[in-house]
Order: C-alpha cells, then structure tokens, then sequence
C-alpha cells in the first residue's frame, strides 16, 4: 500500500513539474553570473534561475543528463570544453547574434556557431609576488621561467581541473612548435621545481602567502589582485594565448527555451549587458576584454596594445585535450 | 568471569529492548525502512556504480560489458592512491579511537576538573569541515605562511605536515569526535557494579583495565570502522593536504575522473568499486564483533550508574597534556590561522598590526547575498537531519540484530560512508534525472541526497548504544503488560535520547557545510550555503571567505549550544544518565 502511496506521490509531483512555467536554467562558472541573470530578467520578464558552479561541476551535471537536459545555457571560460559538448552533439549550432565583432571577437568565433564568444581574457600570464622577487629580477619570458634563480618559485594550475589553464597548455605547445617541444619545456620547468595547483584561486593564495614567487593564472585573475592592493607585477610574455568565455545552448530545449536562450545571449552582448558583466566580479571575471566593437575593458585591466597575443584553434587542440591533460596529470603533476 | 556478560546473568541473549518492543518494528517499519535505504542509497549508487562495467548504460560512452574502465582505475596513479587511503583510513582509525576513548573515559569516568571542555571541543571540530581544518594548518606551515612570517624557520615541521603525516593527523584530528561520541555513552553503561566485583574478586589494576576495553569492544569497533569509513571517503582533506603534498587519495582520484577533462563517469564508477572494497576491511571488524553482540549487552535495569574516579597528580598532568596538544591540533592551529586571515587587509603583507582590519567582516554583513543560502541550508539541514535519524535509528535497530539482512545493510552503509559524497551525488542524477522520475533540480532531491549521505554515521552512533540495552529490560516491560509501543516510548527512547540528539545535530550541521551533493544537486537559484562559500573562494576574495566561514561557524556552534542547553534544562531526569 504505501508503495502505491509512494508511487502515486511521485507521479503528482512530476506531473505538477512538468506543467509549471519553465524558467530558462544557466549553467555558469562565471563570476558575475548572478548580476547578469537578475538584470536580464528585470530587462526582458522573462524567468531565468541560475546555477553557478566551477567548470568541472558544470560539465558534469551537464553530461549526466544527456539524456534528460534540464539546462537552457551553459557559460565558462575555454572553447575547447565547449568544442568537446559540441561533439556529443550536446550543443544547439548555427546560431550566431547580430553584433559587429571587434579583432579579438573575429578571432575566436566558431565557424560551426556550436557556441557564441562573449569575452575574451588571456590564459596564462604571470603574475609576480614583488616582496618575494625583486623588481629587477622579475622575467619577462617563457624562457626565462627556466632560469635557475626561479627553482621552486614558480606556480601554475593544473589543465586537467581548471578550465582556462589547458588553453595555455596548449598555446605554449603550440608556440614552441608542437607537442614534442612543448613536453619538453614544461618537463624542463618542472625539473626547476614547478607547482602545480588546483585552480587560480588556489595558486593564487600560495602566490599571496609567498609560498611561490610567479604564478602563471588567468590575466583577468591577475587584474583582480592588482586592484586588491597585492603587491604584485603582472608580466604578458609573448605570446599569451587568447581564452574566450563562451555561451552554448541545449539543442534538445525546447523551442521556447531556445528562444530564451538566444534572448539571453542577445542580452549579455548588448550595451546593458556588457555593463553588468564589467561590475558583476570586479576582483576577478569583470576584467575582460570586450569582442564586440564600442566597448572598452574596465579601468585597470592592461590594454590590450602592446600584448602579444595568438590565438588557440580549438578544432586543432581541442581533439588533444584528453591525450595532452593525461600527460601533463601523468607526467607534471605527480 | 571470562564473559563479560556474566555480570548480568545471561550468556545467551539476543539484544534487546529494540527487538523486543517489536511487532511493530518487524511488521510495519522494516519493509519501509528497506524501501526507504534502498530509495535513497542504494538505486542511485547502483545507478553510478554500474557504469563501471557498462558505459553506456546512460548515453554516455558507447559499447556493452567492459572491464576496461578497472584496468584503468588500477594504473599506478589510482593504484597509488588506493594504497594511500588504506594507509590513512588505518592510521587515523587507530589515532581517533584510541584518543576518542581516552577523551571519552575523562568526561564520563574520571573527576577531572573542567572537563566539560572536552565535550564542547568534540562538538566544534565535528562542526568543522574537513577543508577548514587542513586550510588553517596550510595557512600556517605552507612556506610563506605564518610561521615564516613571524620568523620562525622549522622546515622539518613543514616538511612532515605537508605530506602523509599531516593528512593522518587532520583526518583523525577531524573524526576524533565520532570516536569520542561513539564511545562516550558505554561508559556509562559499563556500570560501577561490574568494577565493584572486579575489585572484590581482588583482580589486578591491568586486569581490570582489560575487562573493561572489552566491554566498550562493540563501541569500540563502531568508532574504528566510522572513523575508518569516514576517512576513506573524505575529500575537503584529499583535495587541500592531499594535492599540496602531491599525496595522492583515493577520493581524490575520483574527483579528477569526475570533474577534470577527460571527463569519464565509468572510470569513477570502477575506482569507487575499489574504494569500496577496502571498506571490507571495517566491515569485517564490525561484523568480528557484531556476531558476539549479546555478550556486551550489559544495560539491564539493574544498572547503576558508575562512579567517577578521582585522578592522582601525575594522572591530572597527563590528561591536560593530552588535551592541550588535541585542542592544538586540532582546534587552535586551524581557528587561529582562519581567523587571522580574516582579519588580514592585504594577505601578502602578512602578520602585522597595521594589515589588521575588520573590513572583511563588514563585507560579509553588507553582503546580504550570503542570508539566503544561510537560511536555505538551516531549513535543508533540519529537515535532512531528521529524517536521517528517524532512518539511521531504524537501520540501528535491524543492524543490532543477527539476520542476512544486517549483514547486508552493514555493508552497504559502510560501503556507502567509504564513498566520497561526489559518488552518491552524481548516483543521484542518472537515477532521478528520468523522463519519468524528473526529480533532478528539486529541493527534495537534494534532501534525499543529504538524508542519505548522512544516514549511514547517524546509524553508526546510535548502533553503540543501542547495542548495549539488554534485553531483559524489554522482558521486565512485557513481564509488567506494557505494550511495545510504551515500551519503545518509556523505556528505549529515554535511553537512546541522549545519543539520538548528538546524532541529529551531527548529521545536521555536516548538511550545513556538505559541498558535493549540494554543487551537483542544488535546484537552480537556490544555492546552499557551501556553495554560496566556494563562490568567494573562487573570486579570490580570500579574505571574506574565511570571515565567512567563521561567521557560519560561529553560528552553527551558537545553535548546537542553544539546542543542547534546552535538552539539558527541558529533558525528564530520567533521560540523561550521569556518572555520580
């Protein structure tokens, strides 16, 4: 009897879901997320509720419901994660909003429209503890990372766990000219003691703490600890790789909620929304740099002239995400 | 005088009151209680665990029966970490019981003065997630870290506590209190007769000490395999210590095949079935003991209560020592380095008074944003924490008793706790995100999820107890025509009370700091408190997330104090056993 109770209560309450208005449901691991949200359902009615989370959790409730999505837009840092959602055909396509892109924009935007750039940061930059380095002994390339002044001195974050560090991995595989050199160096940083963390949080308080004297984080990370007063240098040795913060959409939603979900993209790109974006998480993801054309990064975050940039193909390096991240766990971390 | 039981008369008993006061109990609540466990553990970790062997259960990879996903959880990196947890899960077991009993002994046996402490201690640090505790030492012996900059150099320290030390020491420092609370109500059922006639019977001080270990055997073996459990399955420790240290755990190789790319649920699955059989290792111990329980059923109503024993000098000295570098390790070092950094302005500017502010702390109450997943949590934890006990107490009852299905049920509870709470929570979505079960996104699920992650220590705490009420209680009740349900009410409860509190406030403020199950859970805009916690972590506002955390901790200690002084003042005399 009280399974027939049970069964009965069970059916109700998913009855009563299913006709309840659906909300569109974001799926972010971005700082300002939460400021985005409320503005963009004050500014167009329409119901949305947000999950925020870091990338890993994000991906993971994402794939275990493949079956079932219960997400409307999914919204992290790194084109790869989103090139690999893609490829499980996770991710609505060809859809791209009509915005006048800038430079950097043109740079990043799929040719398939799996996703829509919103932002762009750098993925690795190094950011130096000035009370642990002395002002002249600060590096100012890969290279110099190598030098036996800065044995044990140096932090990073490890690609397999956070999202923005494999696009760094994989643009200084790719500046030194492929995978074997690549392996080289980061083999050869190790042997000068590198640090390996979990995430720019975590790198950052040993940065902080002295335990390490460079950290090699995200720039907009590096803006956020300059504005907190930190005593720190940020350095852009050439070339820093350009890591867009990217919006997919469910391609099993419903009509409706697709039509959402291109309302919110719509909004995160408008001037309203841009706005938002750039007060959301002042010491950390609202210093990025815009890729649409009119719009400005905040004060304080480096321009973007005179940084030596590349971009990261994700159809190249995307498909090497796994390979690359196993050796690195494999090879760097442990 | 071999058998412990002797000392009541009986040698063949099957305990006791629970077994007893039941019709009800084998009629009504099994089926329900089997439904319910098998509802809230065992489908959803079926679910995940299936993955191991067949990948595409849920969409997810491709192809049928494989064992290629165990191959790979045993490669030297995972086949390392397994290693390791079983060298952590044994070392912080024995370090925790055998502290846990000697703390518990103090309070409940000895008449050493301020020992009060001892119980409000167990309570903090059981109230302290894992990750705070191994952050605050982290703050302090990380190189760089206060030590450094107050200018004390002890690399040696450093090098010892960042590593496989450091690990056992914070996870037996962490779990010391399951010991303690596992262990500290048998001593009040191994009654001041029993000594009385050991003493008669002219046995020797040692002799006595022996008897007396054996007759706490069945709390004993509880606390160990909680302890050992527990520390299997924990992650705040793995992630912080562990992966500083490169000291790679168990649960911390899951967590990678979990959230790290390449994303791979079946290799989790095949590590968490790994992960689960050094589990085995403390259900054998419990079931050693478990098999003879009815010789340590020694709570009859001939009962008295026991007598404290008056400490010499030397004793005195011991015992404070023994507090004070417990209190060290595991409450002061961590609160201290935590709540230093939360009154830091500029963390790299270190220890100094001009870099003292309270700006972090004005933050946090400007930051009404944190109230909401404050009062949400407050209100999950109530409601999960209830009904994990109303579950664990029954799950207690069946557990004390000899059956195939105890035996089951222990191992799946045990198995369940040597799971890091990632596994169930991730269980949780494949077997409720269904077209026709669509409960993923709902408060009530991530309910289930808590209930059911905290459910296995809550019935590990009442299972001492109850394990001790003897029989003849129950048989005296029936012998004067009271009905089961009097007998469960006037007779069981009271008892059970005490332990029943500590166990509901145990599962309700770990619910109140739980991070997986509520990351993977948590229906859209209403997040919890952990997760609401994290977040600051992540903005690298460091700062406020330790003000944060103090705050939070500070206020769940307030409401465990309020809740326990209210039992004390409001509870009939009768329902709180004292040592005279």
């Amino acid at each position: 009897m009280k399974r027939i109770w049970m069964a009965t209560l069970l059916a109700g309450l998913g009855g009563s879901l299913a006709l309840a208005a659906q909300p569109l449901i974001v799926y972010s691991a971005q700082g300002y997320d939460r400021a985005v949200v409320n503005a963009f359902v004050k500014a167009t009615g329409i119901p949305a509720e947000l999950v925020d989370s870091s990338t890993g959790p994000l991906i993971a409730r994402v794939e275990a419901q493949k079956q079932h999505p219960q997400w409307g837009v999914v919204w992290f840092d790194g084109a790869e994660a989103m090139r690999a959602l893609a490829d499980q055909g996770l991710l609505l396509k060809h859809f791209e909003p009509k915005v006048q892109w800038n430079a950097l924009g043109r740079d990043v935007v799929p040719a398939d429209g799996a996703y829509v750039p919103v932002s762009a940061t750098f993925a690795g930059i190094l950011v130096v503890n000035t009370k642990v380095i002395a002002p002249a002994q600060i590096p100012t390339t890969w290279k110099d990372l190598l030098k036996p002044e800065y044995r044990g001195l140096v932090g990073m974050n490890n690609p397999a766990i956070s999202g923005p560090t494999y696009p760094l991995v994989a643009g200084l595989f790719q500046s030194l000219g492929g995978t074997k050199a690549g392996k080289a160096y980061f083999e050869a940083l190790k042997k000068n003691g590198l640090h390996v963390y979990d995430t720019n949080g975590v790198t950052l308080r040993a940065l902080f703490s002295g335990a390490i004297g460079i950290a090699i984080v995200q720039s907009s990370a590096g803006v956020g600890a300059l504005l907190k007063h930190e005593p720190v240098k940020l350095i852009y040795p050439n070339p820093v790789s350009l890591l867009p913060g990217d919006i997919g959409i469910d391609a099993q939603a419903s009509p409706q909620v697709i039509s959402e979900a291109k309302k919110f993209v719509d909004f995160v790109m408008s001037k309203a929304g841009q706005r938002v974006m750039q007060t959301g998480d002042p010491g950390g993801d609202s210093n990025f740099y815009p890729i649409v054309q009119g719009e400005n990064p905040k004060v304080g975050v480096t321009p973007v002239q005179g940084i030596h940039f590349q971009k990261v193909d994700p159809l190249i390096w995307g498909p090497k995400e796994s390979a690359i991240n196993t050796w690195f766990t494999n090879n760097i971390v442990h | 005088m071999a058998e412990p039981s002797l000392a009541t008369g009986r040698t063949r008993a099957r305990p006791g009151v629970w077994a007893r006061s039941g019709g009800l109990l084998r009629i009504g609540l099994l089926p329900v209680a089997v439904l319910v466990i098998t509802l809230l553990l065992i489908y959803p970790l079926a679910s995940f665990l299936a993955l191991a062997w067949f990948p595409g259960l849920f969409g997810e990879g491709s192809g049928g029966f494989t064992l290629r996903y165990f191959a790979a959880a045993l490669n030297g990196y995972a086949a390392q970490a397994l290693g390791d947890s079983l060298l952590v899960g044994l070392a912080s077991g024995a370090l925790a019981t055998a502290l846990g009993l000697y703390l518990s002994w103090l309070t409940q046996r000895s008449d050493l003065p301020g020992r009060r402490i001892i119980d409000a201690a167990a309570w903090l640090v059981l109230l302290m997630p894992s990750y705070l505790l191994a952050i605050g030492w982290l703050i302090l012996l990380q190189r760089g870290g206060l030590l450094n900059q107050l200018g004390l150099q002890a690399l040696w320290l450093q090098n010892l506590f960042v590593g496989p030390f450091g690990v056992i020491l914070v996870l037996a420092m962490k779990h010391v209190p399951f010991a303690y609370l596992a262990t500290a109500p048998s001593w009040n059922a191994v009654g001041g007769e029993l000594e009385e006639a050991a003493l008669v019977h002219g046995l020797s001080r040692f002799r006595r000490s022996v008897l007396l270990i054996r007759l706490l055997w069945p709390a004993l073996a509880a606390a160990f395999a909680v302890v050992f459990a527990e520390s299997l399955g924990d992650f705040g420790v793995a992630a912080t210590l562990g992966a500083t240290a490169n000291f790679p755990l168990a649960t911390y190789a899951i967590y990678q095949a979990l959230y790290t790319t390449p994303l791979s649920f079946s290799l989790a699955a095949a590590s968490s079935w790994l992960l689960m059989a050094l589990s085995a290792l403390a259900v054998w111990v419990q079931a050693r003991v478990g098999a003879r329980t009815a010789r340590y059923a020694v709570l009859s109503g001939r009962s008295r209560p026991p007598r404290r024993v008056a400490l010499p000098r030397y004793a005195r000295v011991l015992a404070w020592t023994t507090l004070g570098a417990t209190g060290l390790c595991a409450l002061a070092v961590p609160l201290l380095s935590t709540a230093f950094m939360s009154f830091t302005r500029v963390i790299a500017y270190g220890f100094s008074l001009t870099n003292l502010s309270l700006h972090n702390y004005a933050e946090v109450f400007a930051h009404r944003s944190i109230l909401g997943p404050l009062g949400y949590s407050a209100g999950m934890a109530c409601a999960a924490a209830t009904a994990a006990l109303a579950l664990g107490l029954a799950l207690a009852g069946v557990l004390s008793r000899r059956s195939g299905l105890a035996r089951g049920l222990d191992f799946a509870l045990l198995a369940a706790m040597a799971l890091p709470g990632l596994v169930l929570a991730a269980g949780y979505i494949f077997a409720y995100n269904l077209p026709f079960l669509p409960l993923y996104g709902t408060s009530f699920l991530l309910g289930m999820a808590y209930a059911g992650g905290a459910m296995p220590s809550s019935s590990r705490l009442l299972l001492g107890p109850l394990s001790q009420v003897h029989r003849s209680l129950g048989e005296a009740a029936r012998v004067h025509g009271l009905r089961p349900q009097v007998v469960l009410g006037r007779v069981t409860l009271p008892i059970l009370s005490e332990p029943m509190l500590y166990a509901w406030l145990a599962a309700a403020s770990g619910v109140m700091f739980e991070l997986p199950a509520s990351e993977l859970l948590y229906p859209p805009g209403r997040p919890p408190l952990s997760v609401a916690l994290i977040k600051f972590v992540h903005g690298f506002n460091f700062g406020l997330s330790t003000a944060l955390e103090v705050v939070s901790v500070l206020a769940v200690v307030l409401v465990v104090w309020l809740l326990r002084a209210l039992f004390a003042k409001l509870a009939p005399a009768g329902w709180i056993r004292r040592a005279v």
